[in-house]
């Protein structure tokens, strides 16, 4: 198991390599750089000069790569172009209200989507189920921002019960989570659904229905327990991509997270913000997945003991 | 003669104000520290103390209620800033800031002088200064002084934080103190300047926000939060980059103490939030509103005030001036000639907007003006006939914008260049990239939309735009008289003399138009009916130190 | 428009492709989808009769007006008519979504075919590559490029079908794994056939219909990142009437005129809505045991 966890780690080394090196060359191909916004007026040629010296923007796009590469390597992310503020230091200060983001969410969707999609598959091919699934595929095709305008138009501008924005207090975290929540409740739904459908006439639920087992166990517990992994999976995928892909959410409710800064950095050309946020989103988001995948082993005592067996064969060929 | 009774009209208007304010006696309400005015000077800035020119609307403001005698003053303010974020708050870090991150300097740190606002300069941190011949200069310090953090004020931190800039020519500190060449402390209270030429400027840059005196000791002993101890009216308590600060009041300011206890300034992305937030009074002043939203504000005059100012800079159309076809005078005159201003600044921003009547690049509010320059009318034919003499011939210009009034603007642009047969083509970019392509113009048939970037004062302002060299000069203007008149003005001190060269460059810009000034945008800032003490300049400088909310 | 290609790369399959459209009319779902796509592609097409200056043709004195006879959607910012901006967009949004999926499928199925048939060193090289690429989430990865390459159709186009080509890379080997093995391709080879063609005539038409299906489904997704991307500000340029930044142009009037941001968003997800629908009732026809 351990192995396994380091193995996924160590997988990380290419991958911000690679994200890195994308970021610098790509920014690079652009005439101009960020420093020319800052540059006074009235600045003689040399002092031009001087500057971009100082953001060694005289030299080649490899040196500063190797430079940077070699600050990251010391746990350094190193400093805003723009603001010169700590970077490492800016994207904590904003992770965890993303965090809040994708996990009340999560909680929203999960809380909602479970029993929805059991209470679909046990009435198949009614009315209820048709219902539902128009409501998935409907909420599956709302743009979030679209949703996000639309409730803030109800719920705060019409109906005065949420504040519009920020991150005081609990009425505050309601609708993000709550636009971020159903986006992910729709996939969670059908893919709740589409489980339970599958495992609710296998035969051990037979079984433990005859055994007297009560009809709320048996679904809850037995029945669950079993279609778990697929749900786990769409739930993980969405926090995983809830954490990358909350820029939208976060523009529309004015909600501090790390998603704005990273679109600010992009867009105002911020190559080292831009470059440190990208990484450690995509260091989360790789974590987020082998979190996914080691719940898996939790969950289904199978997948555990494939871990285990592997290491047994290894030390058994050894 | 009209320029004469204008001028005496502004004074006796002027005095009355100053009459009316010193009436209510000790009132927090009138910000001014630096009350010792009359504090001896040396010869040589008398000059810089005459009146401004006549026609000089002001630049500077103070809106909102007078508050009642013995009112009470609300503890804390809680106030959203405008469409600037405030990056990082170090004026010796990297430079680009927003103007909001200059209202946060100009609470945090004092400046050597301050700017009247008409051309002269009033004693702040240093009581007074002496000059022979503007190449060295010797500022005397205040006494008693002492920063947020208890130290008293020296020459020494004052030594130490230019020579910090002077390290970091990046730094917005950096652009201020560019002239300087080498600074000593000659004592404890005595500080002198070399410049690298005879530069009357200096003045004016040390007055600027972003030159304000650190704390020597606090740099030192903590990079990344010594530079916030300033010895100015507030002490930053908490602050989250690009989200918000929070201020205390500097109970240990050696000037008048502001009214307001706490103040947070917040910003708010969302236009149509911030106006929730100022109805639901979880906001006290709103300083960017979307101008579709502003009505609402402007009918509820039982709870809002609206404070309206016009921006100092245009928003322009540049041309990139080495490119073979808006390079040509026809071509520029055939864009000019068909654009209807008015039109462009409704586009832009509704009915926030006023359109440009004279032909002048100056900012709206400065000194030396010459708005008799008459503007290029708006006349379909007229620009069909320049188009048909210039080397257009049907390609596909390229209008090159960044923030959302400009990219309105262009919208309008496009569609009213496209009535005489020019072609183009927006592009849409970041506003540190639209930087990036006028400074290099590496795309032929360029053109630019942009808020234009004229500071208040004069000199720097034209030398940026216009001289060959200069980064700022997004045109690439080169114009050998127009660099010549500068030489001269650069070092003039005479007020007549300078109104000249200024008024004959303008002239010699105007006859070239590498700008087309289209409209002005209205600011106007929304704030609670009990909110004064607010000090507006209309480069978005707004001084937010004395700013109060009245209670019951 | 799928139908077609099918038809002209399966000619001889043409019973069992029958079969398939059979199966899915009996679906209601995917026949209101296709019937709301086909819609879709009428407007598409009668939006090429509309002029392009009367989309954009600013009209100050009324702005904002709200939905009417004469505007059906209102007016926006500028006066212009929502309507017809709204119909005029279609081409954007689908042409974006269907560009970058075709884009995604092409390279994804010939990069996952090379993987798949040659295995070894080139497989190894290539899978680790689409790991790499499927660890940066796609939306940041979307931001970067279009931010630097500029916002137009085809860099959109291009930076959405990036982050789905691992999805046609991953399938397309699988399903290539799955059948390399087998005998028919062992005679192919034996019989002296090349490998380009052995790739495009024995095995590619066995790895079909899960690309079928993954199209589908990644059609609506990638409208949806397109239009997120204009809505953030880094899409196509203004004044060019994309879906997501018509919605993006409302927001600072939402307060007092929710119309301009209401109708391009429905538009946006009945959209979505057809192809998602439509990829269901495809996914049950292609493949029967998957249904129940």
């Amino acid at each position: 198991m351990i192995r396994y966890i380091i193995k996924r780690l160590l997988y990380l080394i290419p991958v911000i390599l690679c994200v890195s090196f994308l970021i610098f060359a790509l920014m690079d191909l652009t005439p101009g750089t960020v420093v020319d916004s800052m540059i006074p007026s009235d600045a003689t040629p040399e002092m031009v000069e001087e500057i971009y010296a100082q953001y060694d923007l005289d030299k080649p796009m490899v040196y500063r790569y190797a430079k940077y590469m070699l600050q990251f390597v010391q746990g350094d992310l190193g400093k805003s172009d723009i603001s010169g503020e700590n970077i490492l230091r800016m994207y904590l200060d904003r992770l965890p209200n993303t965090l809040l983001l994708a996990v009340s969410s999560l909680f929203v969707a999960a809380v909602l989507a479970i029993p929805m999609g059991i209470r679909a598959a046990r009435h198949a091919g009614t009315l209820t189920d048709n219902l539902t699934t128009v409501a998935t595929l409907v909420g599956m095709s709302m743009p979030s921002f679209w949703l996000g305008l639309l409730l803030l138009f109800l719920f705060s501008f019409k109906l005065r019960l949420f504040p519009a924005s920020g991150n005081d207090g609990f009425l505050s975290y309601i609708l993000p989570a709550v636009c971020n929540g159903l986006t992910m409740m729709a996939g969670t739904t059908r893919q709740t659904r589409a489980a339970m459908l599958e495992i609710l006439h296998a035969d051990f639920l037979r079984t433990a229905r005859s055994k007297g087992v009560p009809e709320k166990r048996v679904i809850w517990k037995h029945a669950l327990g079993n279609a778990m992994i697929p749900i786990l999976t769409t739930l993980g995928s969405n926090l995983s991509s809830s954490l990358a892909g909350s820029v939208v959410i976060e523009s529309v409710f004015a909600w501090p997270g790390v998603g704005r800064l990273t679109a600010e950095a992009i867009m105002s050309r911020d190559v080292k913000l831009a470059c440190g946020a990208v990484i450690m989103t995509t260091i989360l988001y790789v974590i987020m997945q082998l979190i996914v995948d080691l719940a898996y082993a939790f969950v289904d005592p199978r997948i555990k003991a494939r871990y285990i067996r592997t290491r047994k064969t290894r030390r058994k060929a050894a | 003669m009209k320029k004469m009774r204008q001028f005496l009209c502004c004074m006796l208007v002027g005095t009355m104000l100053a009459a009316s304010l010193a009436g209510c006696g000790g009132d927090p309400g009138e910000p001014k520290p630096e009350g010792n005015q009359t504090e001896q000077n040396s010869g040589t800035e008398d000059t810089e103390q005459d009146k401004p020119e006549p026609e000089d609307t002001g630049t500077t403001q103070e809106v909102g209620n007078k508050p009642e005698e013995g009112g009470n003053y609300a503890e804390n303010m809680e106030v959203i800033i405008d469409n600037t974020q405030i990056a990082a708050i170090n004026p010796i870090g990297a430079g680009g800031p927003g103007s909001a991150t200059g209202w946060v300097y100009k609470m945090v740190y004092d400046t050597l002088v301050t700017w009247d606002g008409e051309g002269g300069y009033l004693s702040c941190l240093a009581t007074s200064w002496d000059t022979e011949d503007w190449k060295t200069i010797t500022f005397h310090l205040r006494d008693g002084v002492t920063f947020s953090n208890g130290e008293p004020l020296t020459a020494y931190d004052v030594e130490y934080t230019i020579q910090k800039a002077l390290e970091n020519p990046g730094s917005v500190a950096g652009g201020q103190w560019s002239a300087v060449v080498s600074c000593e402390a000659l004592d404890e209270t005595t500080v002198k300047l070399e410049l690298n030429a005879p530069r009357p400027q200096i003045l004016f840059d040390a007055s600027q926000t972003y030159a304000g005196i650190m704390c020597k000791s606090a740099v030192e002993s903590d990079p990344d939060k010594g530079v916030w101890v300033g010895t100015g009216t507030y002490v930053i308590t908490e602050f989250a980059s690009n989200d918000y600060v929070k201020l205390e009041r500097n109970d240990t300011y050696w000037g008048e103490l502001p009214p307001t206890k706490t103040m947070t300034l917040r910003y708010i992305p969302e236009m149509s939030t911030r106006l929730m937030m100022l109805q639901n009074g979880e906001a006290d002043i709103c300083f960017n509103l979307s101008e579709q939203d502003l009505p609402l504000i402007e009918e509820d005059t039982e709870n809002f005030n609206l404070f309206k100012y016009k921006a100092n800079n245009c928003t322009d159309i540049g041309f990139n001036m080495n490119d073979p076809v808006c390079g040509d005078l026809n071509f520029r005159m055939a864009v000019a000639s068909a654009l209807n201003r008015e039109d462009i600044g409704i586009g832009a921003n509704g009915a926030y907007a006023e359109a440009e009547t004279t032909g002048t690049f100056w900012g709206s509010g400065e000194p030396y003006r010459n708005a008799d320059i008459p503007i290029i009318p708006y006349d379909l034919e007229k620009a069909k006939e320049y188009l048909a003499d210039s080397p257009y011939n049907g390609e596909e210009i390229e209008l090159v914008t960044a923030i959302p009034t400009c990219i309105n603007a262009s919208a309008v642009i496009q569609q009213q260049l496209a009535e005489i047969g020019i072609k183009v083509k927006i592009k849409q970019t970041d506003p540190a990239s639209l930087m990036s392509s006028c400074v290099y113009g590496s795309t032929d048939y360029q053109m630019y939309c942009f808020v234009g970037a004229f500071g208040f004062e004069p000199y720097s302002a034209t030398y940026g735009i216009f001289a060959p060299q200069a980064m700022q000069n997004r045109t690439s203007y080169d114009n050998p008289e127009v660099v010549a008149i500068l030489e001269k003005a650069s070092t003039e001190t005479d007020q007549a003399k300078l109104q000249e060269y200024y008024y004959s460059i303008q002239e010699l810009v105007a006859k070239d138009i590498p700008y087309i000034n289209l409209f002005y945008v209205l600011q106007a800032i929304a704030a609670d009916k009990q909110v004064g003490g607010l000090v507006l300049s209309n480069d978005a400088g707004h001084d937010l130190r004395y700013m109060y909310k009245t209670v019951e | 428009m799928k139908e077609k290609e099918l038809v002209s790369k399966r000619y001889r399959k043409r019973s069992q492709l029958g079969d398939i459209f059979h199966r899915l009319r009996k679906n209601k779902g995917s026949m209101f989808g296709l019937c709301i796509i086909i819609l879709l592609l009428v407007i598409l097409i009668l939006s090429f009769f509309i002029d392009y200056n009367a989309v954009t043709a600013t009209d100050l004195a009324n702005r904002y007006q709200g939905p009417s006879l004469k505007h059906p959607f209102g007016t926006d910012d500028m006066g212009r008519d929502m309507f017809l901006r709204t119909l005029y967009g279609t081409r954007y949004s689908l042409s974006i979504g269907f560009g970058a999926t075709l884009l995604a499928a092409i390279v994804g199925v010939i990069i996952g075919s090379v993987s798949g048939y040659y295995g070894g060193l080139v497989d190894d090289l290539i899978m680790r590559l689409t790991d790499i690429i499927s660890s940066i989430p796609a939306m940041l990865l979307g931001m970067v490029i279009v931010s630097i390459l500029g916002g137009s159709v085809v860099n959109l186009i291009f930076a959405v079908g990036i982050c789905s080509i691992q999805y046609y890379i991953r399938i397309t080997r699988a399903s290539i794994l799955a059948i390399r093995g087998q005998e028919y391709v062992e005679a192919a080879k034996v019989i002296g056939m090349s490998d380009l063609r052995i790739i495009f005539t024995q095995i590619l038409p066995n790895a079909f219909s899960p690309v079928i299906v993954t199209f589908s489904a990644t059609i609506g997704i990638a409208i949806l990142v397109s239009a997120s991307l204009s809505f953030i500000g880094l899409g196509v340029a203004v004044p060019m009437p994309e879906w997501g930044a018509l919605v993006s142009s409302g927001r600072n009037a939402l307060r007092t005129a929710p119309f301009v941001s209401t109708f391009p968003g429905l538009f946006i997800m009945i959209t979505v809505l057809a192809f998602n629908v439509l990829g269901d009732g495809l996914r049950d026809a292609l493949d029967p045991k998957l249904k129940r």
